[in-house]
């Protein structure tokens, strides 16, 4: 009977969604509604922690639980999978919820509509553990898109708000479009291997990879391989759920939504797409290709995530981009086949960020009550940190991380890849610190930056042994060969040198705001367009509302009017 | 051949026309349904004339061009606005009766088709001696072209028949350019009645589909399908340019009563399988749209959006049931239209199926965050002040048409295959 012990873990936030759902709309008045529903994550977090115990002292199993429907051979069972990898998202989804839902106890007190709120909460978390231990990829998908309907209905909590309804309608629409990519994904894997179960999925694929033909799209003759296509459309879904560039714009703009929302979806929701990617690892092994294409996407939107939010006023949008980048890196890690780590990461990011948030509600909520808040404003006093010093530091960092890890740990990064994201998280980290040291102007922001410098290292090299380790624990048996998905090292170097000329500008641009600031002389005009660009968050939001959001609207009115 | 019982449902398009037609006499504005309900009488008179005479190949072309005509009147005099917000205090019997139809849809024996074709008269019987409208009359005429060219496609021979059958399920589905009628439905009328059309009319569609022979279907799939992917961009394009809230919610509804055609269109098991689902979703959803829809107080024209908004706050529980309905709208997962659209997904043969599914699936969260954005959110309009809250057994009744979608989007396989309409 203990395989039916994770059934258990969404039913309890579900029963406790349900229950609030319906007592909100009687008109009550507040009530234990807090009690309620985190008394019911606390019996989700206890039977997570039971259900993680079982998988590692019995082995993992799956269980098959109704039949969704069959269509000719295929048949399509909803199920769960209870393994490591499920086990560790269970405890980290309702250990980080739990915390929500105690701090939003008193937090959104003083908030209408505290029933319906602590529905949604538990209703998401609910949907969340669900998707974890989806053992059918339709069944995953399903839950995948229920959880970004909620994530909407969450993020559009303030009813007496328009903002929040057009960030959350933001977030719809992009996810909607990362929904239609997955979807042809999986489509594509059913009809190429006749299943829709993950773990047959797998088998399948490795054992007789397939290709189809693209006469139905009027290519005759022309084929694609199953396994890179479907991987490919499935990281797009991934991509707008975890905030990769360019389907990141949704994410920057959720800040109206409280902040145990913001807390919630920084710390678990977003991080869904390095879960799936996980969980679909064995496939991705298969599809060397699409590996180099997530490392692509990660790299690009660990730089400009963490390069935009260097540049943000406002603090809760430099939040939503600092978590862009967090995200970038775990893709990165994804792409080279560290897909432990990735894991790995996400959990230390959910708990990092959900402390940030939670720790700093105080401020957090006088920004959302004043949406444009300075941070500079928080700190004061002038900047005391030579400017030397910080390009020492944050061009130094990644070459003694590289040593340090080629020499004193006698790790070789070609077999060992995840030591390259580390250098990167390293570097462009510690690069963002001190330079965000350096703008702010803080007191003793040299002992601060050496501090942060040093606990970098702590963490990175902590990061390395705790990786490998952590990628024995959820992969026992391995995914499969990392030198499958070795990187081009060109392209690593392209990479490096982007970062390079990235953190160069950052700091020349920094050191030329201060020095202009205390000087009086003008900045020059470059630096300043670049300024405004990056600030602007490379207008990738306005690029969307002119080439997608007008044009439709106005073929909408077009339509409207002469048909 | 016609069964007896599809004889005497053919009689009563003409008893209700003449019906119309003494009720119109003394209605003193409306010219143009005077010539539309006399076409109508000629049809029928057509009509029940090739069905004694035995389905005489020259009669059923004049029903067909009367047919025609009729469509293209119908489709040529736009829409007409009508003042709504009529006190209407037989809504809570109409959501019962509407659960009854979805009861009788569960329960119903195998000649399914006969019974609902009888039912959709005695529906259109009733709706027209309510109030006299020239936009009533159209809601009346289309289905009744609709159901003439089925039963006109039943007794033809040979190519025609198909033919024919395809025009009556674009009636009554409906599908442009036959849609002006499923607009006033959510405008105008008996909310009873209402409900009803909403709900069966699309069913009848399918079944008469799917019970053509396969040959047949092959023959028509292919337009059927491109009729359907059209109809559903249309649609869906139309329920974003609108400023009204009905109008809105027609279009949403229509966009998806397009995915049955397209469903059935691609030929194969899961295509018509996710039809019928969407079928029965669209019953429930459309139903129970419709309802809603009356539910909303309007002192004059309409509701436009713009005089909507804080309905959350005025009437939370009204504007959760307008959430919880539009979600099954927009293919929401767990709902029977997710089922359904992953099915005829699952089923597209061609890449225009395939663009128009995803049309649907981002057009219709789009028009979902317009919608709510514009008439949920913010400080109350003008309009929405008026608007009093649904009584916790209306809310309950409502409930029950979204827990029926639940169980068509959780357990779609069960519904199917119990109902004896999924193909494997």
């Amino acid at each position: 009977m203990y395989d039916l012990l994770p059934l258990f873990v969404p039913f309890a936030p579900l029963a406790a969604a349900l229950f609030l759902a319906q007592s909100a709309l009687r008109r009550r008045t507040r009530g234990p509604a807090a009690a309620v529903a985190s008394g019911a994550m606390l019996v989700a977090l206890v039977l997570a922690l039971f259900s993680l115990l079982l998988a590692v002292a019995a082995g993992p199993w799956t269980l098959s639980t109704w039949t969704w429907l069959t269509l000719g051979s295929i048949e399509v069972r909803f199920g769960l999978v209870m393994d490591h990898l499920t086990g560790v998202m269970l405890v980290l989804v309702s250990s980080v919820s739990l915390i929500v839902h105690l701090y939003a106890r008193r937090y959104m007190q003083d908030e209408g509509g505290y029933r319906r709120f602590y529905a949604l909460l538990s209703g998401t978390t609910a949907v969340t553990l669900a998707m974890v231990m989806a053992a059918d990829l339709i069944q995953l998908f399903l839950l995948w898109q229920l959880m970004g309907v909620l994530l909407y209905l969450l993020l559009g909590f303030d009813l007496s708000s328009r903002r929040a309804a057009d960030s959350a309608a933001w977030s719809l629409l992009i996810n909607r479009a990362g929904d239609l990519a997955f979807a042809l994904g999986v489509l594509l894997l059913v009809q190429a291997y006749g299943t829709s179960d993950i773990a047959s999925l797998f088998e399948r694929a490795a054992a007789d990879p397939q290709h189809f033909a693209l006469s139905w799209l009027g290519l005759p003759g022309a084929r694609l391989d199953a396994n890179a296509t479907a991987t490919l459309l499935i990281f797009v879904g991934a991509m707008a759920r975890s905030a990769q560039f360019p389907l990141h714009v949704w994410l920057p703009n959720t800040m109206d939504a409280p902040t145990p929302v913001s807390a919630l979806m920084h710390a678990g929701l977003v991080n869904a797409g390095g879960f799936l990617l996980n969980r679909l690892a064995p496939l991705y092994m298969e599809a060397p290709t699409t590996l180099h294409v997530v490392f692509v996407v990660g790299t690009v939107t660990a730089l400009i995530g963490s390069t935009i939010m260097l540049t943000q006023t406002d603090v809760k949008r430099a939040l939503g981009y600092s978590t862009v980048g967090q995200m970038g890196y775990m893709m990165m890690e994804v792409g080279l086949g560290a897909f432990a780590l990735a894991i790995f990461h996400l959990a230390a990011h959910g708990i990092f960020k959900a402390t940030l948030f939670l720790s700093a509600g105080g401020v957090v909520n006088a920004t959302r009550r004043n949406p444009n808040t300075e941070p500079e404003t928080v700190s004061g006093g002038p900047p005391r940190l030579p400017l030397w010093v910080g390009l020492a530091t944050t061009l130094g960092v990644p070459l003694l991380i590289l040593v340090g890890v080629h020499e004193m740990l006698g790790i070789s990064l070609p077999e060992h890849q995840g030591a390259i994201v580390l250098l990167f998280f390293g570097w462009v980290t510690a690069s963002q610190a001190a330079l965000s040291v350096y703008r702010a102007g803080a007191r003793n922001s040299v002992n601060a930056t050496l501090l942060m410098l040093a606990t970098l290292f702590v963490v990175v090299f902590g990061y390395m042994w705790g990786g490998h380790a952590f990628e024995a624990f959820l992969y026992p048996e391995g995914v499969g060969g990392l030198a499958r998905v070795a990187i081009d090292w060109t392209l690593f170097y392209i990479a490096i040198a982007l970062a390079a000329a990235l953190i160069l500008l950052g700091w020349l641009t920094a050191f030329r705001r201060v020095e202009g600031a205390g000087s009086g002389r003008p900045t020059a005009r470059g630096y300043d367009q670049a300024y405004v660009w990056v600030h602007g968050g490379l207008f990738v939001e306005g690029l969307y509302r002119r080439l997608i959001l007008r044009p439709a609207v106005a073929l909408a009115g077009l339509v409207d009017r002469y048909l | 051949m016609l069964t007896l019982i599809e004889r005497l449902t053919a009689v009563l398009p003409l008893v209700l026309i003449a019906l119309a037609f003494v009720q119109l006499r003394d209605d003193d504005a409306l010219a143009t349904g005077r010539v539309i309900q006399t076409l109508l009488a000629a049809a029928g008179a057509a009509l029940f004339a090739a069905l004694v005479a035995g389905a005489d190949a020259a009669l059923t072309q004049l029903a067909v061009a009367c047919g025609a005509l009729l469509a293209a009147l119908s489709f040529a005099m736009g829409p007409s606005p009508v003042p709504s917000g009529i006190a209407e205090p037989a809504r809570p019997r109409a959501m019962l009766v509407l659960l009854g139809v979805v009861a009788l849809l569960a329960l119903a024996p195998a000649d399914l088709p006969s019974g609902l074709l009888w039912v959709s008269w005695l529906v259109l019987a009733a709706w027209a001696t309510h109030r006299r409208h020239r936009a009533e009359l159209r809601t009346l005429a289309v289905p009744a072209i609709g159901a003439a060219s089925v039963i006109a496609g039943a007794t033809a021979d040979g190519l025609v028949g198909p033919w024919l059958m395809l025009i009556g399920a674009a009636a009554t589905l409906p599908l442009v350019p036959f849609h002006g009628w499923y607009l006033s439905l959510f405008a105008e009328g008996r909310t009873s009645h209402r409900a009803f059309v909403a709900a069966l009319l699309p069913m009848m569609a399918l079944i008469l589909l799917l019970d053509l022979p396969a040959a047949a279907r092959d023959a028509i799939g292919p337009v059927l399908a491109t009729w359907g992917a059209a109809s559903l961009g249309y649609a869906a394009l139309r329920a974003f340019g609108q400023s009204e809230l009905r109008r809105v919610l027609a279009f949403a509804a229509m966009a998806s009563a397009a995915l049955v055609a397209l469903g059935v269109g691609n030929a194969g098991a899961a295509a018509a399988g996710g039809a019928a689902l969407q079928a029965l979703s669209l019953a429930v959803g459309s139903g129970g749209m419709v309802l809603l829809c009356a539910r909303l107080a309007s002192p004059s024209f309409g509701l436009p959006l713009r005089g909507l908004g804080g309905l959350a706050e005025v009437a939370p529980r009204l504007a959760f049931a307008l959430v919880l309905l539009t979600l099954t709208l927009m293919q929401t997962p767990a709902l029977g239209g997710f089922a359904a659209w992953w099915l005829v997904l699952m089923g597209s043969e061609n890449a225009v199926s395939v663009a128009a599914l995803a049309l649907l699936l981002l057009l219709g969260a789009s028009v979902v965050a317009r919608l709510l954005r514009e008439v949920v959110y913010g400080p109350p309009g003008s309009l929405t002040a008026r608007q009093q809250d649904l009584a916790p057994r209306e809310l309950a009744l409502l409930g029950v048409l979204v827990g029926v979608d639940l169980v068509l989007g959780l357990a779609p396989g069960m519904v199917l295959g119990g109902a004896g309409l999924f193909p494997n």
